[in-house]
């Protein structure tokens, strides 16, 4: 090996330092003018690092945030638009997984003109799973047991995620929340997807949710 | 040699002069899975863009002198099997000329195409130095 070459592997190595530096979180758009982030909590760093590197769930929707990222440019007011909406709806700055299938969501400036687009695969998910959250609405890293076991005066916030596959979908998904027996109570954790569950008394209940597809329990044992 | 030069100074005066075909150039990819693609025959001077349906694709556009393309009144058959946009490039400017004691730049002409549902149509793109006719073809997932 030469001196030259010997001086090549840290000059390549520098240029990767350099051109890891200034990356950004979020998914940068196709033109590269853009970079889009799941509206995630602040904490949840999985989702923020992610941005939207995964399809959404059918049936689920998720809040984004768009920034305009073109050097020199203050960011004019956007619209976006789905290139299907039969696939991916907006709504209110929002994402709604409609049907399997891709959907290039274009990020649109004053007069129509196409400042980014970014485009989404949708996913019909093939199961689903309950997480419990953190205070700041993170979800931990594995889902519930089937079962849990709390004390009278435990609460805690659960929610539900989808899956295909290995892959866990983006997007929040709602159904019908239920709660069987008396030892619990739920509560409407002001989250959309997910609900507040506190321990009253010694027992047995259960929770269910059912989305359009699916339907998951977590049996919940309170102990005196 | 004299004879060569000649020919030499000919071809580099045509291209100068831009007196070639309006020049299309991709910017875009599609995602794992779906198609977004261009292709061209400078003999028949056909041109096709094929997108799977719901996918997007940007196209740099130079018009036949090198100028970027206006796009102003371009127009898409069939609004429902696909739609175009003009876009936003925030690329490097594209030097249209230089002379002996002048240059000058202009800002890059990109459209965006985007598949909306299954089935073939035209697109008529306006250069600015002639129109140009690209099909359509939108391909179901």
């Amino acid at each position: 090996m030469t001196f030259r070459s010997l001086l090549f592997i840290p000059a390549v190595a520098a240029l990767g330092v350099v051109a890891g530096c200034g990356s950004d979180s979020g998914t940068t758009g196709a033109l590269g003018q853009s970079s889009t982030t799941a509206d995630c909590a602040p904490n949840d760093t999985a989702c923020q690092n992610d941005g939207l590197d995964a399809p959404l769930a059918e049936g689920a929707t998720l809040p984004i945030n768009v920034r305009i990222t073109a050097k020199g440019v203050a960011a004019p007011k956007l619209t976006l638009e789905s290139a299907r909406t039969d696939v991916v709806a907006v709504d209110s700055g929002q994402l709604v997984g409609k049907g399997a299938g891709f959907s290039s969501v274009l990020m649109l400036g004053e007069g129509g003109v196409v400042m980014d687009f970014v485009t989404l695969t949708v996913e019909r998910p093939d199961r689903v799973e309950l997480y419990r959250l953190d205070a700041s609405g993170g979800a931990e890293p594995s889902p519930l047991p089937q079962k849990i076991q709390l004390a009278p005066g435990d609460d805690f916030e659960v929610s539900v995620k989808a899956f295909s596959g290995a892959t866990r979908l983006l997007g929040e998904l709602d159904g019908g929340w239920s709660l069987e027996g008396n030892a619990a109570m739920m509560l409407d954790s002001g989250r959309k997807g997910s609900r507040r569950v506190r321990a009253k008394a010694p027992g047995s209940a259960r929770l269910v949710i059912k989305t359009s597809s699916f339907e998951k329990s977590l049996d919940l044992e309170v102990l005196p | 040699m004299k004879r060569s030069f000649v020919l030499f100074a000919g071809i580099s005066l045509a291209a100068l002069a831009g007196c070639g075909n309006p020049t299309f150039t991709p910017r875009t990819n599609a995602p794992p899975g779906a198609v977004a693609e261009y292709y061209e025959n400078t003999e028949t001077q056909g041109r096709s863009i094929r997108l799977t349906e719901g996918v997007a694709i940007a196209i740099e556009c130079s018009d036949k002198k090198g100028h970027p393309c206006s796009l102003d009144g371009s127009r898409m058959d069939d609004e429902g099997v696909a739609t175009v946009r003009r876009a936003y490039g925030a690329l490097d400017q594209k030097l249209v000329y230089s002379g002996a004691s002048n240059k000058s730049y202009e800002n890059r002409a990109v459209f965006v195409v985007v598949g909306k549902k299954a089935g073939k149509t035209k697109l008529m793109v306006r250069t600015g130095n002639g129109d140009v006719d690209v099909e359509i073809d939108i391909r179901a997932r």
